[in-house]
């Protein structure tokens, strides 16, 4: 099942791509159009896909059942990965809000508190500690421009 | 020759100026250090570095991300000799007889292999850009958009063909970076293509959070699904100069490193990782002692260290004749160049002489500080090793967010970024390489810009493909690359580690 699904994800994709390239004109040969190329892209991603997809089934139920065994996204690992990528999506999203020293330091905090369980104090200050320097180096030191926020730095 | 010799002198005016000097010195610092630590590679690096640049001097923004480029290079054989850990994917090999060296107490000398051997062949790399890149670039400037379609076609197919793992699956992976490069306007008439009515979709999909996320965060993704548990080398690192023996059974590996790293390098798809792997089995198979390898010889240390650093500079050669990356890495030093408004290519030499002279000359200067930096430092970077990796991602995963806004101080980059991150993440969970993706994302536009050009030129006639023979020559070649495989069906192939890890 694992090695079949991202061949029909990658199908679903091309096709739905290659529908609007469609509607976006493939021009004519001598004059292409902006659909053109996505369109003819897509049509080898479809083709690479079913290529992926038929040979997965050409695989005999034994071999399939040996690489179904090793398990390559496990609920407690997949658990973990999407703590980071609501924490990284929090830091996208309050940056604007909340100003990057505030930010950094909840996204530091999240990062140690929430997914690694480092003892509170010790995260809290080692949080605190990121985000100054980080404060210090990109905003001071290296003049890289960030949003204020309500705090006003 | 004379007028090579008046260049070097320009080049060396340019990047001798105190700040190229400092940037060259940050950009190998940089590279050594994430090159020690395993994590974070260079490609990710340079990505992070790329809108820290963006308000720098191009030359010293160029010389800043190549010194992190080969500086990476030299970083990641220390954590292979004393740790048994590839810091980076080109120094896979070096851990076979490296770790066994140092096991053995020989853990200096094997370092110090390592360092004069990639200085030796870095410069020698560099050498070889000095002489073939001009020549190549002025037989470049001839090239028109149907040869230089064939020529992008042969690239993507050599880094389909030697990203490592499944073919099919590189394909999928390119395939998929072409199509995220046509998101954004289109390069000929301007037409917005799946934007989905958003302005951050209509100006294309970022280099930066693209390659960050893809990367960067999927690195530290995998890696916190490992046991942290690392074996730090804990003697004392001694013998930092080679005995006269070990010269003598080191320097012919170093030679032929070099000489094998160099042209591998040009080779689009081989990246830094096949290199080391084919000099080692050269080196085993020329060997008069082929049974010792892995039990602790220094060739088998300096042979692969020599040719991934000459790789490094071989992979420059496409991108300073031809604007055509071979690789991850040098895809990010193509970006670099695009976002300070230089175009890499034919005319690199003759429009920007002071980028192209500068940053060739930085890399001579750059090894020899590699080497400053690699010998007498080596006790630093290995203390560097017992910092505990849950002390760094969510360090490493600050920076990947502040990279990615920077570039053009969007907030929703980083919301892209964590998008590609996962993608990244799942591409390396069901071994699907991103390398492909990567070169077909930062070629694409200019690909299609190019077939495109072509057939209006031409009036729809395909012949115009063909018609000059560099072109018919790389179409023939990529004939062959694409049917040799089932010629070879049944028979025994070898199998690279996968790029995507560089």
């Amino acid at each position: 099942m694992r090695k079949f699904a991202p061949p029909a994800a990658l199908l679903a994709v091309s096709m739905l791509m290659g529908w609007f390239a469609h509607r976006l004109g493939l021009g004519s040969i001598t004059r292409p159009g902006p659909g053109f190329f996505p369109f003819w892209i897509c049509f080898g991603l479809a083709a690479t896909s079913l290529y992926l997809m038929t040979r997965r089934l050409r695989t005999s139920p034994e071999d399939e059942a040996s690489s179904e065994s090793e398990a390559v996204f496990t609920l407690g690992r997949f658990r973990r990965v999407l703590s980071v990528m609501a924490g990284t999506a929090l830091f996208g999203l309050l940056l604007e809000f909340s100003g990057f020293l505030a930010t950094t330091f909840i996204f530091m905090a999240f990062c140690w508190l929430v997914i690694d369980r480092q003892p509170v104090l010790r995260g809290l200050l080692i949080s605190a500690a990121a985000s100054a320097a980080a404060f210090a180096l990109f905003v001071k030191l290296l003049n890289v421009h960030f949003p204020r926020g309500l705090l006003g730095f | 020759m004379g007028d090579l010799f008046a260049n070097l002198y320009f080049g060396f005016s340019v990047s001798l100026a105190p700040y190229n000097l400092l940037a060259c010195f940050m950009g190998v610092f940089v590279g050594t250090a994430i090159g020690v630590l395993p994590g974070l590679g260079p490609v990710a690096t340079m990505s992070l570095l790329l809108p820290i640049t963006i308000k720098m001097e191009p030359t010293a923004a160029i010389i800043i991300m190549a010194g992190v480029f080969y500086g990476a290079m030299y970083g990641g054989s220390t954590t292979s000799i004393l740790l048994n850990l590839p810091g980076e994917a080109s120094s896979v090999v070096t851990t076979l007889d490296g770790y066994q060296m140092a096991r053995q107490g020989r853990a200096g000398p094997a370092l110090a292999i390592c360092a004069w051997g990639s200085f030796i062949a870095g410069t020698l790399g560099v050498l070889g850009i000095t002489l073939m890149a001009p020549a190549l670039a002025e037989m470049a400037v001839k090239i028109g958009p149907p040869e230089l379609v064939a020529l992008l076609c042969l690239s993507f197919l050599l880094v389909v063909q030697f990203s490592g793992g499944s073919r099919p699956r590189a394909a999928a992976s390119a395939l998929l970076g072409f199509l995220l490069s046509t998101i954004g306007l289109d390069p000929v008439e301007s037409t917005p293509r799946y934007d989905f009515g958003t302005f951050t979709l209509m100006d294309g999909v970022g280099f930066a959070p693209l390659v960050i996320g893809l990367f960067g965060i999927s690195e530290v993704l995998i890696n916190l699904e490992k046991s942290e548990k690392m074996e730090v080398f804990k003697g004392r690192i001694k013998g930092l100069w080679p005995t006269r023996q070990d010269w003598r059974d080191s320097a012919p590996a170093i030679g032929r490193g070099s000489v094998v790293g160099f042209f591998m390098g040009i080779l689009p798809g081989m990246g830094t990782i096949v290199p080391p792997f084919l000099s080692y089995s050269l080196e085993r198979r020329i060997s008069k002692r082929p049974e010792k390898f892995g039990t602790g010889v220094i060739e088998g240390v300096a042979g692969p260290e020599a040719a991934n650093n000459s790789a490094t500079a071989g992979s420059m050669i496409p991108l300073l004749t031809l604007g055509i990356a071979p690789s991850a890495a040098v895809a990010v030093l193509t970006a670099a160049f695009l976002t300070h408004g230089v175009q890499p290519g034919p005319l690199l030499i003759t429009e920007h002489p002071a980028i192209f002279w500068g940053v060739v000359t930085s890399m001579y200067t750059g090894n020899a500080l590699l080497l400053l930096l690699n010998l007498p430092l080596v006790g630093m970077w290995a203390r560097l090793l017992t910092v505990p990796y849950r002390y760094l991602w969510p360090l490493i995963l600050l920076f990947c967010g502040i990279g990615a806004y920077s570039v053009s101080n969007n907030p929703a980059d980083v919301m892209l970024m964590a998008v590609f991150g996962l993608l990244g993440y799942m591409m390396r969970k069901l071994n699907y390489p991103g390398a492909p993706l990567v070169l077909a994302f930062v070629l694409g536009r200019l690909f299609e810009e190019k077939v495109r050009q072509s057939l209006v030129i031409s009036r729809g006639s395909y012949e115009t493909f063909i018609a000059h023979p560099l072109a018919l020559l790389a179409w023939i070649a990529s004939a062959i690359l694409l049917l040799y495989p089932f010629f070879l069906r049944g028979k025994r192939t070898t199998h690279f580690p996968a790029e995507e890890e560089e």
